[in-house]
């Protein structure tokens, strides 16, 4: 087999198998994805969109998009409705036999495991009456109902149907080994919990939980708000009853105000079912004498042979957004550890920027792999040399200019001003750790970092009973969480008492329930709050005495005492956050983080090429998290300098008509525009997504798009119907409901636009003068543009129109459709033949 | 109400063994047993996971004072599903034994447990009282079998079987435990009875006592090593049958020197070695079975019972949920054995009532005689028009005589 073009088994074609495969292909390495299914897409491309009037950031119809990129790989076989039946080791790297074909053996260099996810059989509780009563249905279940829209026909007719979420249900249980936190369950419950109270508003919907698990900037700024639409309750039924004369389902459970236990009568009861890694990811690790970990995951415990990766489900429970870069990773290291890349330097300068603990490790992965590294510290602390990295202090930033591949960066360090030119710009920093200080300054109150000094130094100064209080101030954040559950045991551990008291314990990560078990084995006494203005902090005798209401005891005010309570700090922005964004001309997201929550940029990049976000400075960050990230950056750094990546038609300015207005340097969201001598805008290339809105917002009309749109939209429209569809969102979605025959494209004429933005007031009328009824724009959610504004300027514009000219309501109209709405689209072109309104 | 936690309670020392089943520290507070006690209607009833809460926290005085710890029917059918396999009754029952809680001990379970422990019987029933009854007994059997073997032995040594009555079969329920003479006379062994042993019952197991339980525990397997008895044969009794079987080798230290057996189990041993032969068409109807969570849940006798009933009726109906998930009678916990509670008991069998009435059966078995005495009351109070009976009094009725 020849080593300079190797082959890649990719086993899964679900979101971290295609994300591999989309990666591999791109670095001309050969694929086989295999999948078993007749599409590809996984269980993600199942999943129904969450978006309520805008994204919720679940990145489901990701899924879609990169089921249609799969179509144009290069070098890929894509083997559908097949599976492993038997897989060897050899000399080379691995022999396959797949199910579906003849005997041939496909022979590669590498195999990557991505079999995706198995959701717990929640008939094996029977208490729960899966199977046996019709009203009660997993979240799998619930999420095929709101994706063909036909929620209410399992509900009764009332506009206030009583819905239930009981969460945990296979999940962070040792009796069922299944004793780990599936990480997804929460957020996805509140997300549908808030698409069916966006399509019945007066539904009554209540989420029983053990401890909400809110992590990742995707839901954390959107929590508050569905919260607050939602009953919630601490504690999971676990016996559902059917209530024949009232056709109810009972669950009995103990309310919190009075501790009595008190019947709840539901009309639909949504189980929210933990996910196991797939049952054939057993099989084929016995063929490949792997030991996956007792739950079954390929986890970073079970020892990969060389030439063998996991990606996404199969190595533990991960979100959509974590398994696609995963499969992004997995392919880098592939193509690293074949030798794929050239050796050579890459002899582009990297800077990064900002103060934190963790640059230092970015430095260092950078530099070993040939990039000269600029480090720009905004802190006095010199930190140690690394080599290949040179650094500077007390920097204070002026301006960055530039594009991808050539960004200026003008800055200060101590005193002096300094300019560099660098390819990509690295973001990190630290979240700030501010200590709340409405207790009264006793040395009895420590915060967990100076805790953590006196813990790691002075041992003996630890006194015999310590308290965590959690979530004291805000949120609380997992790396706090389980720094408590280390210190707490291993208070426990020496005969110490340790106390934790807490509105709910996070549990992040496969190992993060077997630290919390490992710690109430231990001894460490957990106290449920609820309400921690109820908690008073009475300084007696020498010691502290915490009195509260505790959840678990309604109706009892229990005190604890201790000699140290120890407050995790609250975590707020980096103080730089709002100059950095500024220089950088990003978003912050809705909690003043850096880099916006949208998941086409998530989680390392953002809408303007080249620059990178990393650690605390953009959202919570533990150990495993920054790795990734680190690895996430390393990738699309070497994606970035793969030249041949570059597809899409660009935009180009004709210096002719051109005005000199600056209009395309404002408005380009990727910052693609720079002004070269003589206020002449040009567009860089390789910074250029395409998305057009400069080509439809130059006044001068002097931009113009290579792309077929311009042509396709001149002559008669024979349809009725012109739909502009956004090629990442109302395109795709349209493309499946032609695969569903729910729609046929002979009913209306779609033009297919790389972003919303992209159409101008002239090409939608253009339409109606063509002689076509309706103009439609299905275009992205708010929040889920590539192109950050596009969906959302069509839209205005669109409406515009409608108001300035007169023209009835449904003439041109914007509708947010994402890939993953098939039934949405369909139903709006539907409505619009009919002349009726959605 | 205020209370204070403590790290090193006495209960807690208790329960610290974390054993399977006494690791209370690790409950994460899922609320699971909460909402699967059964006493779901009406005032009153435990409260699982509180329970479990004022345990693992040190609040032992709070634990003790609650009425909770002496409702609690110690049916372990709240924490079948506990993710960390907390097993309720060990709580519940170490509760009892607590200072403040022994204060509130039900009188009937005091007296109870005084006067066994002085007398060997829970009704203080003497060896006068046993010979007379036995006497009667055996007239009666004699006269309706027309066979002077078909009375009772007493005090037989080495004999094959000593039948273990519950002191029910001795008083109020004497029919019981002539269906029982009616079998061990079909299976045609040596078998026998004792003034020493009229009482399967075990109420200190009630008020986890491991003295009182121990003690109780030797009356019955001392006497019976004395006559040197092969088998040791348990009436129909939940908890005694969990005593003897599971519990007594632990609690004494050494295994008795005899077997431990359930009448069922000797029962369906001689129908299916063919030493008995039973009415197929004796009950031409469906019968329900009400698993016993002493004998289901805690000791894993599941399919005995339903084996022999299917050999005698139509068809075994299930109550829905049965075996590991199924429903205390509501008799429990030694509920049905104080006087005062009779009230709550027909609050704490409502569940079992709903499961019997959506089973549409006419016939309702079981196999203790606890709940046979307490499904008999529930189903008189719901006007249930269904007849209850134990497994094995069906099963006497039902003998082919050669």
């Amino acid at each position: 087999m020849n080593k300079s073009t190797p082959s890649v088994l990719v086993v899964g074609g679900g979101i971290a198998g295609m994300a591999a495969a989309k990666t591999l292909d791109d670095f001309g390495v050969s694929v086989h994805l295999v999948e078993k299914r007749e599409y590809l897409g996984g269980k993600a491309f199942d999943w129904a969109c969450m978006a309520t009037g805008e994204c919720r950031n679940c990145g489901a119809c990701l899924s879609a998009e990169l089921a249609d990129q799969m179509n144009h790989l290069k070098h890929a076989t894509i083997h559908l409705k097949s599976s492993i039946n038997g897989i060897k080791k050899n000399n080379d790297g691995f022999g396959t036999t797949l199910n579906s074909e003849s005997s041939a053996v496909i022979s590669t260099n590498a195999v990557l495991l991505a079999n995706g996810m198995t959701p717990f059989d929640a008939s094996r509780l029977p208490e729960l009456g899966y199977g046996v009563y019709d009203q009660v249905i997993t979240t799998a279940d619930l999420n095929n109902l709101l994706k063909r829209e036909g929620l209410k026909e399992i509900l009764p007719d009332t506009t206030s149907p009583a819905i239930a979420f009981i969460q945990c249900v296979g999940s962070r249980n040792r009796e069922l080994c299944r004793d780990y936190c599936s990480q997804v369950c929460c957020k996805t419950a509140l997300r549908q919990a808030n698409k069916i109270l966006h399509n019945i508003p007066e539904a009554q919907i209540t989420v029983f939980h053990i401890d909400l698990q809110i992590i990742g900037k995707e839901f954390r700024t959107q929590a508050e708000y569905v919260k607050a639409r939602v009953n919630l309750f601490q504690g999971v039924p676990a016996k559902i009853l059917s209530d024949r004369e009232q056709g109810k389902l009972t669950v009995i459970h103990e309310d919190p105000e009075t501790g009595a236990r008190v019947a709840r009568h539901f009309d639909l009861i949504v189980l929210s079912v933990g996910i196991g890694p797939s049952l054939q990811v057993i099989e084929i690790a016995k063929q490949l004498d792997i030991k996956p970990d007792t739950w079954g995951f390929l986890s970073s415990g079970a020892l990969l042979p060389s030439g063998v990766y996991a990606a996404g489900v199969t190595q533990g429970p991960t979100d959509i957004l974590t398994a696609r870069d995963q499969g992004i990773i997995a392919a880098h290291k592939i193509i690293q550890d074949f030798n794929i890349l050239s050796k050579t330097k890459h002899n582009s300068t990297i800077a990064v920027l900002g103060e934190s603990k963790d640059s230092g490790m970015i430095c260092h992965a950078l530099s070993k792999e040939g990039w000269l590294v600029v480090r720009l510290d905004s802190g006095n602390h010199q930190a140690p040399e690394i080599s290949g990295v040179t650094s500077f202090y007390s920097v204070s930033l002026r301006s960055v200019n530039g594009t991808v591949g050539q960004y200026d960066l003008l800055f200060t360090a101590k005193g002096y001003e300094h300019n560099i030119k660098a390819a990509s710009i690295i973001v990190v920093g630290d979240a700030q750790m501010v200590l709340y200080s409405g207790l009264n300054d006793s040395d009895k109150i420590k915060s967990l970092s100076q805790f953590v000094d006196v813990f790691e130094k002075t041992p003996a100064k630890v006194p015999k009973t310590v308290a965590f209080w959690l979530d004291r101030q805000k949120q609380e954040w997992k790396d706090h969480a389980r720094t408590c559950l280390h210190l707490a045991t291993a208070l426990a551990e020496k005969g110490q008492t340790a106390i934790v008291i807490m509105e709910k314990m996070l549990v992040h990560g496969l190992k993060g329930q077997k630290l919390y078990d490992d710690a109430r084995h231990k001894g460490v006494r957990f106290l449920r709050v609820s309400n921690p203005a109820q908690i008073n902090v009475i300084s007696d005798n020498g010691h502290l005495v915490l009195e509260m209401n505790e959840a678990t005891l309604p109706g009892v005010r229990l005190s604890a005492e201790c000699d140290l309570l120890v407050l995790p700090e609250a975590v707020n922005p980096p103080a730089s956050a709002p100059e950095i964004s500024h220089f950088l001309r990003q978003q912050c997201d809705s909690e003043g983080f850096l880099q916006s929550a949208n998941v086409r940029h998530r989680f390392v990049g953002s809408p303007r090429r080249g620059i990178f976000f990393l650690g605390s400075c953009h959202d919570e960050t533990d150990e495993v998290d920054i790795a990734r990230e680190i690895n996430a950056v390393k990738a699309s750094l070497e994606a970035l300098t793969t030249s041949n990546i570059r597809t899409e038609p660009l935009p180009a300015i004709n210096e002719n008509k051109c005005a000199r207005c600056l209009t395309c340097y404002r408005i380009c969201p990727h910052a693609a525009v720079t002004i070269k001598g003589n206020y002449k805008p040009v567009i860089v290339t390789d910074a250029c997504f395409g998305c057009g809105i400069c080509v439809s917002h130059c006044p001068a009309e002097a931009i113009s798009a290579v792309c077929e749109l311009d042509s396709d939209t001149s002559g008669i429209t024979a349809s009725k119907t012109v739909i502009f569809a956004c090629e990442r969102s109302g395109e795709l979605a349209l493309k499946s409901a032609m695969n569903m025959e729910m729609f046929s494209n002979k009913t209306a004429r779609i033009i297919k636009v790389p972003c919303a933005g992209r159409i101008g007031e002239a090409m939608m009328i253009q339409q109606l003068l063509n002689g076509a009824k309706r103009v439609i724009i299905a275009a992205c959610h708010e929040g889920n543009c590539r192109s950050v504004s596009g969906s959302r300027l069509a839209a205005a514009r669109a409406k515009l129109i409608v108001e300035d000219t007169g023209l009835q309501d449904n003439s041109i109209r914007h509708y947010s459709v994402a890939a993953n709405e098939p039934v949405k689209i369909a139903k709006i072109v539907s409505a619009a033949d009919s002349g009726k309104e959605i | 109400m205020n209370a204070k936690i403590c790290i090193d309670s006495p209960f807690l020392s208790l329960l610290n063994k974390k054993d399977k089943g006494d690791n209370i520290s690790e409950c994460m507070t899922c609320g699971i047993c909460t909402s699967r006690c059964s006493w779901y209607d009406g005032e009153g009833g435990p409260d699982p996971r509180q329970m479990v809460r004022m345990a693992q926290l040190g609040l032992d005085s709070l634990l003790a004072q609650s009425y909770m710890i002496w409702d609690c029917m110690l049916c372990n059918h709240c924490t079948v599903e506990c993710p960390m396999g907390i097993v309720m009754e060990n709580v519940a029952r170490k509760a009892r034994s607590l200072p403040d809680a022994i204060e509130r001990m039900p009188q009937d379970i005091k007296n109870g447990i005084q006067t066994r422990l002085e007398t060997g019987d829970v009704n203080g029933f003497t060896q006068e009282d046993f010979i007379e009854t036995i006497e009667w007994v055996n007239e009666e059997l004699c006269d309706e079998m027309d066979d002077s073997k078909a009375a009772i032995p007493t005090e037989q040594k080495g004999a094959k079987y000593l039948y273990l009555p519950n002191p029910r079969e001795l008083g109020t329920n004497i029919l019981h435990l002539q269906a029982m003479a009616r079998l061990f006379y079909a299976f045609g062994e040596s078998w026998t009875m004792s003034s020493r042993h009229t009482d399967v019952t075990n109420w200190g197991y009630f008020v986890e006592d491991d003295d009182i339980e121990k003690t109780m525990l030797l009356q019955v397997i001392e006497a019976a090593e004395d006559i040197g008895v092969e088998n040791l044969v348990l009436s129909e009794c939940g908890h005694g049958f969990f005593a003897l079987r599971k519990r007594a080798e632990d609690l004494i230290g050494r295994k008795p020197k005899f077997n431990v057996l359930s009448i069922l189990e000797v029962t369906l041993d001689k129908l299916e070695n063919g030493v008995i032969s039973l009415n197929p068409e004796a009950y031409p109807y469906p019968v329900a079975y009400h698993d016993p969570c002493n004998l289901g849940r805690k000791s894993g006798v599941f399919e005995a019972p339903r084996q022999l009933l299917a050999h005698i009726c139509k068809e075994v109906v299930e109550l829905t949920p049965n075996r590991m998930n199924a429903v205390c009678c509501g008799g429990g916990g030694a509920l049905l054995q104080d006087s005062n509670s009779t009230k709550r008991r027909m609050i704490s069998g409502k569940a079992k009532a709903d499961q019997i009435k959506a089973a549409g059966v006419k016939h309702l078995a079981t196999a203790c005689l606890s709940c046979h005495r307490q499904l008999t009351e529930i189903v008189k109070y719901y006007e249930l028009d269904v007849k209850v009976d134990t497994v094995a009094a069906l099963a006497a009725e039902a003998i082919m005589h050669k």
